[in-house]
């Protein structure tokens, strides 16, 4: 009696223990070598996941490593594949089209409508300060190192090295990462000075908009301006927004997989190299506008010091402005006014 | 002309370490760079499967592709090889690679990371075949001695193959039939566009 | 002008100074990636290698062959 029960019991286990996998097998039966192939589906190692599998779960497959860099743990992250093809096929487009775009566009202008005349004077107001200027040269000698070692990241393969062969173009290639890597810091710096400089008069307006409806005066007309023309603030929010995208996903690149994973850094790269170029298209925009766009701009941040007329023709409230501060006698500094 | 593959068979591998130790020895690799790793999914419960990872020298490579100074090149034997001498470290291609094969000396990304190092399948790189300078940068070449790479001749259990593509997809698919399973060529299809089909 | 020149060196000074300051934050693979249990050294002390002779700088890099391959290039040829 005793013996039958225990072969009885032995039988209810064996059949359930029999029984689990087929039920564990059935869960995994999305394996897709498992269907119709192994009928019994009591074996582990038979009903494991393979990658089809995986990727239904999850983009990457990862799972565990004994080695300390955590990193390795990623076996199969087919993401890198898209990052190629917009590393190799949209970017170099993008930005191709952005920067040769704004160059066209440029010349174009130039050549249609011309150089924009500007009255001149004797008389000189003073535009920006020692310190606003040294500022900006340094912000402005750091971004075109930065444009051209990051151009040559996207083009230097294609256009410079079949002209001076992959040896040296290895070498110059180190340097201008050097360069990018560390020239990033004063550049950095710069715009966030800039910000701090100049926030206060880049503050849109209703005068702004008038001065857009005016189409800035470059079609005939003119259009009232403070210190900065709605144009010029275009240029200011781009310079800090961009800057500090840059210097955000610079740094995050610095530092490789300090914030993010693979995929993170990915995304880093694709956004620093897609905002370089509309950055540089802006700023060559900024160039000529700066240089030959206008008559009499360049004194502006050149020696500081710009023609009263200019200044009159181009931001007339701001010469107001600054003769009400000059005649209204010298500014008491800090001194409050006595309380009667 | 042989099209070199590696296949590692999920099945078989026993997380044993052995092909990261034949590895790390015969290129003295130094510590913290991986030229081969085995990487263990559903690690202790059952169904826990080890799979044992380094460059699938892949058909149109996206770490050549992506790399800024082209220092990648791809062998007769399909192998995809570097130069350490015009790498200039930049990390893109550990981005583009699929299977994070590239790895680098050094951890921050200025002054250099460092010349990017991964598996060379054994075959040295651009230096002259059996020079020391080619030991010194990558690592032994036992390919042009007529070898397979020591990774899967050393494996315990014959789990990572190497040797032409189709040869050992044929090995394997024989052992599905045989054993009746398999879960399949880990990393064919992002590597080589192709999987070995039962 | 003037403006113009220090701010050029005032760029180059500063990016020196990260170069300083962030080259002092780099770490070497083998040290951010080493477990408790490893010994920490430069990893060509410890390694023997075709020219190990005791000395912890590496072989100089010369176009001889290692005689190794050589035996096994002349055996192949002969087979």
């Amino acid at each position: 009696m005793r013996s039958a029960l225990k072969l009885l019991s032995t039988l209810v286990v064996a059949v359930t223990l029999a029984g689990a996998p087929v039920a564990v097998g059935a869960a995994f039966a999305q394996n897709p070598t498992q269907i119709g192939e192994n009928p019994s589906g009591d074996n582990p190692t038979a009903d494991s996941v393979n990658e089809e599998y995986l990727f239904k779960q999850d983009s990457k497959i990862h799972g565990r490593v004994t080695i300390p860099d955590k990193k390795a743990a990623n076996l199969i992250q087919p993401q890198g594949r898209e990052y190629r093809a917009f590393h190799e096929q949209s970017l170099p487009w993008i930005a191709g089209v952005v920067i040769l775009g704004m160059i066209v566009a440029l010349a174009a202008f130039l050549l249609i409508k011309g150089r924009m005349a500007s009255p001149r004077s004797a008389e000189k107001i003073t535009r920006y300060n020692a310190f606003e200027r040294f500022n900006h040269w340094m912000t402005a000698t750091c971004f075109i190192v930065l444009a051209l070692s990051g151009l040559n990241y996207i083009f230097g393969k294609r256009l410079l090295m079949p002209l001076i062969g992959p040896d040296a173009f290895g070498a110059a290639s180190q340097l201008a990462k050097y360069a990018h890597v560390y020239l990033a810091w004063p550049f950095m710096l710069g715009v966030l000075t800039m910000l701090f400089v100049w926030v206060k008069d880049n503050i849109p307006n209703r005068i702004d908009w008038a001065w857009l409806k005016a189409g800035g005066g470059v079609l005939g007309g003119h259009a009232h301006a403070e210190r900065f023309n709605a144009g010029q603030k275009v240029i200011f929010w781009m310079v800090v927004g961009f800057g500090l995208a840059m210097g955000f996903t610079g740094i995050a690149m610095l530092f490789p997989f300090a914030l993010v994973d693979v995929n993170g850094m990915q995304l880093m790269q694709i956004v620093h190299a897609s905002i370089g170029a509309l950055f540089i298209a802006g700023i060559l925009l900024h160039i000529y506008t700066g240089t030959v766009g206008i008559e009499g701009s360049f004194q502006a941040m050149g020696s500081g010091e710009v023609d009263l007329a200019w200044a009159r023709a181009h931001h007339d409230l701001w010469v107001e402005e600054q003769q009400a501060k000059a005649a209204g006698g010298p500014r008491l500094k800090g001194h409050p006014q006595p309380a009667e | 002309m042989a099209r070199m593959k590696f296949l590692c068979d999920a099945d078989r591998c026993i997380e044993c370490n052995a092909c990261v130790t034949a590895c790390k020895n015969e290129h003295e690799v130094p510590w913290g760079i991986n030229r081969r790793r085995v990487v263990t999914l559903n690690d202790g419960r059952p169904g826990e499967r080890s799979v044992s990872m380094a460059c699938m020298h892949c058909t149109d490579a996206p770490c050549a592709a992506v790399c800024p100074v082209n220092c990648f090149y791809t062998t007769a034997d399909a192998v995809v090889l570097h130069s350490k001498d015009i790498c200039i470290g930049c990390g893109y291609c550990f981005y583009a690679c699929p299977f994070g094969a590239p790895q680098y000396p050094r951890v921050g990304n200025f002054g250099s990371r460092g010349k990017m190092d991964k598996c060379t399948y054994c075959s040295g790189g651009p230096e002259p075949d059996f020079s020391v300078a080619e030991y010194e940068k990558y690592g032994s070449n036992r390919l042009a001695e007529g070898k397979l790479p020591l990774c899967a001749e050393m494996c315990s259990t014959k789990a990572l193959l190497a040797g032409d593509g189709e040869m050992i997809a044929e090995i394997y698919k024989q052992r599905v039939v045989k054993r009746g399973y398999g879960s399949g060529a880990w990393g064919w299809k992002t590597a080589y566009r192709e999987t070995v089909t039962i | 002008m003037k403006a113009f020149l220090i701010a050029l060196v005032a760029a180059v000074a500063i990016a020196f100074g990260a170069s300083v300051v962030l080259s002092g934050n780099q770490q070497l693979a083998y040290q951010k990636f080493a477990t408790s249990g490893v010994r920490i050294s430069e990893p060509g002390t410890n390694l023997v290698g075709h020219k190990w002779n005791g000395d912890p700088t590496p072989a100089d890099f010369t176009n001889e062959t290692r005689e190794k391959a050589e035996d096994a290039r002349a055996d192949s040829k002969g087979s």
